[in-house]
């Protein structure tokens, strides 16, 4: 199944080219951390994630045509 | 002969026109740091803190830190203090750019003015030197109009100017002062002050060489700065987008202020988020001097009825939301626009963003009405109202001229009713952060010597996780990672802590961007650069105590000022539950937030109750004794 991130701010710079977007091609629905891993986010620098304009949690499971995005940590300054 | 810092202080009497040079000893620079620990020392020396900040008697003091000018990344900034016209108490405020590091160039390392000129001046400063200037022909002009002519005048395309608009020639509350047309020392008012003076700007020329004690480690640090800038995320954002980066994540966080911080969510921010911003208007990027980071990000519209100038920059984070969710507007011409107009006018964008959402408020309330607004609709989400409404500040007009004076004493005027959408503290308008989803910034907004002020400390979003930035903050003791919605007492430390790191850098003379805990040089890291460039064995544990001593003498003057701990609170608002968002129904118990506050004061050596700093923490931090024997001060130091 096909799913696609979209990265934000910084979580960019670990996107291809730097495009802010990964694309995954997954065997079958699988949790949003593991997810996360293996397209090489570090979780540590994540902040808001949401799927389909939800905000949602790491242990969350993730199915095909899901919408994900990838925030990093609210900040300022 | 100092390395890294000149030692001169140049006092400069605007009613007299005298001018003198003044040492600053070696003991004061070590003792203070220079920024807002070398003002902090002179306005409490001089200035009375009762005094009207229009009066004669105030002073306006610009100070570089002792790492200004450091070829380091982010090392560039300076501090301008004086008693602030919009909290009535301390005022200090930095700003990067290029006229920090030129100033030092120029032999000295602050500047006092004092009294008020007959007629409108500018100072000029060169290589030791200064004058004043008529600067009759400079009155009225916006901003890059006068540092054209500046320039010009003194056959100098490279002098750097530091000056006031219109905005702080009206004596707006809230207007600031800019260098170099895109950096601001944007809060306090100190561009009224400098209005009310008479002093439209100072040019600086400086062509002598800083001297440091070992130049080949500091050049070393900054190539190792500069290396780890080509190949790291954790900087990559902002040079990418600017500080429009927070946009995006504060919105799907559920802290973007909507609609005068009723709501932490608005539909439309992605039309003004950094993303946007560069497949639309952005022409290029721009930095600091000699910054690799290269935030500032410089936008131009040329086509269609809103034109906007690219010399002026480009629009912040802050006023970014200032003008668009703040206003309920998405139209990024327009708040692009309004960020132009505050620039070349300069009136601070936050301040003016927010008396008008205030405005907005009162409108939709029926408290004010189109009679009052000379017939503008001004509803959340009207671009044409909202531009209209900062022009009419900036040249105190109509309603501008009531709004011009901040929303508390708008409130003051409109009556009792308007106050509960006044979004301000000890006077200052709330930067566009909301504390329900922060609470370490809240508790910054709270405490804060200059009024609500977001850059009090890192904000506590990123810290909540085991990363560079937490693992940074360890060598200050931080310990444990803590949510941003933590309301414990771990939280007051975590705060407390940080505001000692961010604290320190506005008097050394560093951008909060670029050393730890949110960038690349860790606090070894500046140990290291302290010594190679003052020969000074100068440990963190000294820095951070010239930081807790600038925050106790700042309290000081405050409380001498007027205020007391019934000041370090929080708007209404945020003790009521957010409209929407990642965080709807989210609000801060008011009584767990008088604890944190609480807290605070015991941290920083200060009575629980009253907020009263303490005198054991007076020996502790070395407080002059010209202070202690101080009955204006010392009534509130107690036992």
């Amino acid at each position: 199944m096909k799913i696609r991130i979209s990265a934000y701010g910084d979580l960019k710079f670990y996107t291809p080219a730097k495009a802010g977007v990964v694309e995954m091609d997954l065997e079958g629905p699988e949790l949003l951390s593991v997810i996360l891993n293996q397209a090489g986010f570090p979780i540590e620098y994540i902040g808001t994630i949401t799927v389909d304009k939800i905000t949602v949690d790491t242990d969350t499971l993730i199915d095909e045509n899901s919408e994900i995005k990838i925030y990093p940590m609210v900040s300022g300054g | 002969m100092p390395y890294g810092y000149c030692g001169k202080l140049l006092r400069v009497n605007l009613s007299t026109t005298e001018i003198i040079t003044e040492d600053i000893p070696e003991a004061v620079m070590r003792k203070y740091l220079g920024g807002k620990g070398l003002i902090t020392y002179y306005l409490m020396k001089e200035v009375d803190p009762k005094e009207d900040p229009y009066s004669d008697k105030n002073k306006l003091i610009f100070a570089t830190g002792v790492l200004t000018g450091v070829p380091v990344p982010g090392f560039i900034r300076f501090a301008v203090g004086a008693k602030a016209p919009t909290t009535n108490g301390y005022g200090q405020s930095e700003a990067g750019g290029f006229w920090g590091p030129e100033l030092k160039k120029a032999g000295f390392d602050a500047i006092i003015l004092e009294g008020k000129a007959a007629s409108p001046v500018y100072l000029f400063i060169t290589d030791g030197t200064a004058v004043l200037k008529d600067a009759s022909h400079l009155w009225g002009k916006t901003t890059e109009v006068a540092q054209d002519i500046i320039r010009n005048d003194n056959n100098d395309q490279a002098i750097r100017v530091a000056q006031i608009g219109p905005g702080g020639e009206n004596v707006v509350r809230y207007a600031c002062i800019t260098n170099e047309l895109k950096h601001f020392n944007g809060r306090c008012g100190l561009g009224a002050v400098m209005g009310s003076k008479n002093i439209k700007a100072i040019a600086v020329r400086g062509t002598q060489k800083i001297d440091y004690f070992d130049g080949e480690k500091v050049k070393e640090l900054a190539r190792w700065y500069n290396e780890q800038m080509k190949n790291s995320p954790l900087l990559y954002g902002l040079h990418n987008e600017g500080t429009a980066i927070f946009v995006n994540p504060l919105n799907a966080g559920g802290v973007l202020p909507t609609e005068n911080y009723r709501k932490g969510y608005f539909e439309q921010a992605e039309n003004f988020s950094g993303p946007t911003i560069n497949e639309t208007i952005f022409k290029k990027r721009e930095g600091c001097l000699g910054c690799s980071v290269r935030c500032k990000h410089v936008v131009e519209i040329q086509q269609g009825d809103i034109k906007v100038d690219s010399r002026l920059g480009g629009p912040e984070y802050e006023t970014l939301g200032a003008f668009g969710s703040l206003c309920g507007i998405g139209d990024l011409a327009s708040i692009a626009k309004a960020g132009e107009l505050c620039n070349k006018n300069t009136l601070d964008s936050i301040s003016t963003g927010v008396s008008i959402a205030f405005a907005m408020e009162c409108f939709e309330k029926g408290l004010i009405t189109k009679e009052d607004t000379g017939g503008i609709e001004l509803r959340f989400g009207n671009a044409e109202a909202m531009l209209k409404t900062v022009e009419l500040i900036i040249n105190r007009e109509g309603i501008g001229d009531m709004l011009a004076e901040g929303v508390v004493r708008a409130a003051e005027k409109i009556g009792p009713e308007a106050s509960q959408y006044a979004m301000a503290i000890k006077g200052q308008e709330l930067p566009i952060h909301d504390p329900r989803g922060k609470l370490g910034v809240g508790l910054g907004f709270a405490i804060s010597d200059t009024g609500a002020d977001h850059m009090q400390s890192m904000h506590d979003g990123v810290l909540d996780k085991d990363n560079f930035h937490f693992r940074a903050m360890k060598t200050l003791g931080l310990e444990e990672t803590i949510s941003p919605l933590d309301t414990s007492e771990k939280k007051v430390k975590q705060f407390y802590l940080l505001q000692k790191a961010w604290g320190s850098f506005n008097s050394i003379g560093a951008c909060v961007f670029t050393p730890a805990p949110r960038g690349f040089l860790t606090f070894d890291k500046l140990e290291v650069l302290f010594q190679a460039a003052t020969g000074w064995d100068l440990s963190l544990y000294e820095m951070v105590k010239a930081t807790e001593r600038a925050f106790y003498m700042s309290r000081l003057f405050n409380l001498a000022a007027g205020f007391t701990a019934e000041d370090d609170r929080l708007p209404d608002r945020f003790h009521q539950p957010m409209e929407n968002g990642a965080l709807e129904g989210n609000f801060i118990d008011r009584e767990v937030f008088r604890n944190m506050v609480q807290m605070y004061y015991e941290l920083s050596g200060w009575d629980r109750i009253t907020g009263y700093p303490k005198k054991w923490k007076a020996v502790e931090l070395n407080i002059d004794q010209e202070i202690l024997g101080d009955p204006v001060y010392n009534q509130y130091i107690v036992q």
